[in-house]
């Protein structure tokens, strides 16, 4: 039996289309609704901005646990999370049937809605069910305007509801002690939430954002092959990139194609190399130097600095060729740079002639810290006749400063 | 300081009224220890009672005790709630020797365990966030935090009197009434005080008196001008104020605390008990919750609110057992069947008496309109909370007008901090210069608690410059300023520019790591984040380092550091002990708690100092001086959370 579901309520940033749900997705979503074990009522589109829902879908059920801060710390609460899957079995989206509010004042009025997500655990849209509109304070329903900021603040993956408790949500404050008496006083910024409605507006971002982001990462993850995820790596889209770079890690893709592959994408784009570097590390030895040495010559300070810093905390073994082999201008480094680099020498004890040689260099530098910095290290080193001549003269000319 | 009054053990100068004693004590403790030793003498004073009236069976004796000292100090702090424990921090702290008279036998004001309000602050503006306090109401909140995890208000009381009595230049005197002044010209010469528990009678000299009491006995004995009531709207252009002026201050309150027996408790109301009536009451008045009481039961007075407090409180406790009655009794809350009351406040919490004037009245549009004062030394933002006329007695208004929320805190400037004709007199707390619509908001203990330590720093400085409060603010604001700043205090919009900090001075200032903010930040003279501007760095995980580099050689002594508390969360002690990230009973997880501080000398890092157990904000390094081109601070661990963030660094020579 197939239902034509002509009558869609949703919030998202999606374009209004008639959708066709098979029969067993009903069924499915009566089975598999979180807390509420009652068929679907129809459901009314509203507001839409793309399609996500074909004809020939396929759904599959991922039975999930996922913490939710409304409800509890510590207790998982189990859940299903649908799969929605195109005629290729390929992921095309998620949903995800929840109440609408986790009531911290036991004053709401609690429906059942559904969540979509991306592929990639992005926020997509919420539904709602037919005739049934989002509740405010005092029984009044969401206005357009108020489902439009809802749906502004879903989309906010950093919105300070993250960070809230359900408890610091609403004070019971009224004059000095303990009442309600001028209403709840909420205590996140009102641009985080619709007014009169924040426990619905906290209770669905943390459905969004929460555990079940990763999950259905990591099952979208599953289903894509290697070279669908160098596609994405490739594709200049730093989400499809970030999602490569995560789900390659995760497998433990280090065959030398991919190796090169992810050298090559980050090289190119300054904003991977951070997210590479739990891949990197756990690469091979050869290549995770190659790739540091090719990082430290064409990084920004930024990136630099952070490959030094990666450096110093790395079990991957270096020896004294990896500085040595190094073409790195010594003199174009800021003092944090240098500053980094001497206490990998000191720490990985890779301190060569050679490289005391270059450091002597930077004795002349016109940025005294820098020099003075150099000078401390060396004055700690064996050196030669020659270079302890040039320290000397050095504190000599600047004793006063050190 | 120059004087060193303590040590002298003289009564300075002539004094006309013929009640000072002849005895000089002091505030230090090994005088406190001569004082004892002394009041066992036998005295042949002239008094009212004969040498012999009292024959003392143990040692065969007939002594009479001599029951009169002077004491003499720098500062006298008249009041020990949160306004004059700060006061009296702030100015020992400076340097002065000051003596605390408390009239109560606990510390804490309306937030002891005798009446039980909360210590609230800042704790929502109208975007519903807080902007808590720094400075040393920080301090002590944090206090309560490490030492009263469980919430105890008795316990409170003494996690006050620790704070109080650790700090050497403090002379504490509990139980003690100023009831007096005398003066000496335009100016208080002494404090004459009343110690109930010892038949004591102390004579307070010091060189500036600081009146925290609230209803301000001293500085109204000294003659200092004051008003009561309210304002006309006219007067100030307050738009919240009554056409015409009035008598009408806001109440008192009695609050109670009840606790579940695990079985049904009855109860019978006392023969005071006043019928609640519900049905005409204004539904603002809440009964649920009804655990803890209600701050609502108050009764104000529109004539003498200090002559009349004894048959108010009688009164109110007849509510109080009223509304219980009502709640128990009334059939309407099941809920309570198994409640009995375990705690009712025989003291009710005052709100309003006398209001000093200053050289400047602090009014409903300064705040309003966040007027920038060039002496501003506190701040506030409780909103317009003005509780109606009459209280309980006045059942169909609501029981307060929350006439609005503000945006962002507004300033307190210094000018309403001292009395405009008694010119060594100087206020904080409730009784400061400001109008009754004012009051409304600044009442608030946690603001009260900034304004105390602005005079107590202000006092000490006064001290230091042999000069009066009037003078320090016309000449020396930047320095008083300065100091809060340096002292953790927070003063909006006014950032530190404190010439003689050398991290100011500093040639570069970078960390191991950053995940949010800028190292550069800790020298821009802003202790916290401010309207939506970043002033903090903050690590990416632990241990992380800060490194200060100066490219000349700096002589330094001291090292200052504030560190994360989240002032967006609230920490006071609350009666229903609310546990989460913003009302919690536990330690603010942002908090550093292990440091240390370091020096490179000759090219090689030397300790500076460590600290593993750190529970303040503001993190405070003395040590010999050493000549030094870099500090390095390494910071080990939080109690929680996984980077530290950090506002400031600051060193001094001296």
């Amino acid at each position: 039996m197939v239902i034509t579901m002509s009558n869609y309520l949703r919030l998202g940033p999606m374009k209004v289309r008639p959708y066709i749900f098979l029969l067993f997705f009903l069924f499915t979503w009566f089975l598999t609704s979180c807390y509420e074990k009652k068929p679907p009522t129809p459901l009314l589109q509203k507001k839409v901005n793309t399609a996500i829902v074909t004809d020939n879908k396929i759904e599959i059920p991922h039975k999930i646990n996922v913490l939710h801060k409304g409800i509890s710390l510590t207790e998982p609460v189990a859940c299903t999370l649908i799969e929605v899957k195109n005629d290729k079995k390929q992921p095309i989206a998620y949903y995800m049937n929840v109440k609408s509010v986790v009531c911290g004042d036991k004053r709401c009025r609690v429906d059942l809605i559904k969540i979509f997500w991306d592929i990639l655990g992005g926020y997509s849209h919420v539904e709602l069910p037919d005739g049934v509109d989002l509740e405010k304070d005092e029984g009044e329903n969401f206005t357009n305007d108020d489902y439009t900021k809802l749906n502004i603040i879903l989309s906010d993956a950093d919105s300070p509801l993250q960070n809230v408790y359900k408890h610091e949500i609403v004070s019971t404050i009224g004059s000095e002690g303990i009442d309600a008496l001028t209403g709840a006083t909420i205590l996140v910024d009102k641009s985080s939430y619709v007014e009169g409605a924040v426990w619905t507006c906290y209770s669905i971002w943390h459905w969004i954002h929460g555990d079940t982001k990763q999950i259905l990462r990591n099952i979208t993850g599953d289903s894509f092959s290697e070279l669908q995820l160098k596609d994405y790596l490739k594709s200049n889209k730093k989400e499809q990139q970030l999602f490569a770079l995560e789900q390659l890690t995760i497998r433990k893709d280090f065959s030398k194609e991919t190796m090169t592959l992810v050298s090559e994408i980050i090289q190119k784009k300054p904003y991977l190399v951070k997210p590479s570097i739990p891949y990197l590390n756990n690469t091979t030895n050869s290549f995770f130097r190659k790739t540091m040495q090719t990082l430290i010559i064409n990084s920004n300070t930024k990136n630099r600095l952070l490959c030094f810093n990666e450096i110093l905390k790395t079990k991957q073994p270096l020896s004294t060729s990896f500085f040595e082999s190094l073409d790195l201008n010594y003199s174009s480094l800021t003092f944090e740079e240098v500053h980094l680099l001497l206490k990998i020498f000191i720490a990985k004890k890779l301190t060569t002639n050679s490289i005391k040689n270059k450091l002597i260099e930077l004795l002349k530098s016109k940025h005294f810290l820098t020099a003075r910095r150099v000078y401390w290290f060396l004055k700690n080193q064996k050196l030669t006749k020659e270079q302890e001549k040039i320290l000397h003269q050095f504190y000599k000319a600047n004793q006063e400063r050190m | 300081m120059k004087r060193r009054k303590f040590f002298k053990n003289t009564v300075k100068g002539a004094i006309g009224a013929s009640m000072i004693p002849l005895l000089g004590t002091s505030c230090t403790n090994e005088k406190k220890l001569e004082e004892k030793n002394n009041g066992s003498e036998i005295s042949s004073q002239s008094n009212n009672t004969t040498p012999e009236q009292w024959h003392q069976m143990g040692t065969g004796k007939k002594p009479r005790p001599n029951r009169k000292k002077t004491v003499v100090c720098d500062v006298a702090v008249i009041g020990g709630g949160a306004a004059g424990m700060c006061a009296a921090i702030s100015a020992a702290r400076n340097g002065a020797k000051v003596v605390l008279i408390q009239d109560r036998p606990v510390l804490g004001g309306n937030s002891s365990s005798e009446i039980r309000v909360h210590l609230n602050g800042v704790n929502h503006l109208k975007n519903g966030l807080p902007e808590r306090e720094t400075g040393i109401i920080e301090e002590i909140l944090l206090h309560n935090r490490f030492y009263n995890p469980q919430d105890s208000y008795p316990v409170w009381d003494h996690v006050l009197f620790d704070f109080i009595t650790r700090e050497p230049n403090i002379d504490l005197k509990l139980n003690t009434s100023a009831i007096r002044a005398i003066m000496n010209g335009d100016k208080i010469e002494a404090a004459y005080c009343w110690q109930m528990t010892t038949e004591m009678e102390f004579t307070v000299k010091a060189d500036v008196y600081i009146d925290c009491s609230g209803d301000g006995l001293l500085g109204a004995t000294a003659g200092a001008l004051y008003r009561t009531g309210r304002e006309a709207s006219s007067e100030f252009n307050e738009k919240y104020a009554p056409k015409e002026a009035d008598g009408w201050q806001m109440g008192s309150t009695v609050l109670l605390g009840s606790k579940n027996m695990g079985k049904p408790m009855s109860f019978e109301p006392p023969h005071f008990a006043i019928k609640y009536d519900a049905e005409k009451s204004h539904k603002g008045r809440n009964l649920i919750p009804f655990e803890l009481g209600y701050w609502w039961v108050e009764l104000g007075s529109e004539d003498d609110i200090i002559g009349e407090y004894e048959d108010i409180k009688q009164t109110l406790m007849g509510h109080a057992y009223g509304v219980w009655d009502y709640i128990k009794n009334s059939g309407k809350f099941p809920e309570t069947e198994n409640y009995a009351l375990d705690w009712v406040s025989s003291l009710p919490g005052k709100r309003e008496s006398r209001r000093f004037i200053g050289d400047y009245i602090l009014s409903e549009p300064d705040m309003l309109g966040n007027k920038q004062f060039p002496d501003a030394v506190a701040f506030g933002g409780w909103s317009l909370d003005e509780h109606n006329p009459g209280g309980i007695a006045n059942l169909s208004e609501p029981p307060s007008y929350f006439h609005e929320d503000f945006s962002e805190p507004y300033q307190i400037p210094f000018r309403s901090l001292y009395s405009k004709n008694v010119p060594n007199l100087l206020f904080a707390g409730r009784n400061i210069s400001q109008t009754h619509i004012a009051l409304s908001s600044s009442r608030i203990m946690a603001t009260c608690a900034l304004e105390g330590q602005a005079v107590g720093t202000a006092a000490s400085l006064c001290v230091q410059k042999n000069i009066l409060p009037r003078e320090l603010g016309q000449k020396y604001i930047n320095e008083l300023q300065e100091q809060l700043l340096r002292d953790d205090a927070f003063i909006p919009y006014r950032p530190s520019k404190d010439d003689k900090d050398l991290v100011k001075q500093a040639s570069l200032i970078f960390a191991s790591s950053t995940s949010s903010g800028d190292a550069n930040y800790l020298n821009d003279g802003w202790s916290r984040d401010y309207n939506k501007k970043i002033h903090h760095w903050e690590s990416e995980g632990l241990p992380a380092e800060v490194q200060i580099e100066w490219e000349e050689k700096v002589s330094i002594s001291k090292i200052e550091i504030k560190s994360d508390t989240n002032v967006k969360r609230n920490i006071m002690l609350r009666r229903d002990s609310l546990n989460n990230d913003v009302y919690g009973t536990s330690i603010p997880k942002e908090l550093l708690k292990s440091l240390e501080v370091e020096a490179r000398i000759n090219g090689n890092w030397v300790q500076l100092g460590t600290e593993s157990k750190n529970r303040k904000r503001l993190i405070k390094f003395d040590f010999n001086t050493v000549q030094t081109t870099a500090i390095r601070i390494r910071l080990k661990e939080t109690y929680g959370h996984n980077n530290v963030k950090l506002f400031e660094i600051r060193s001094y020579e001296s």
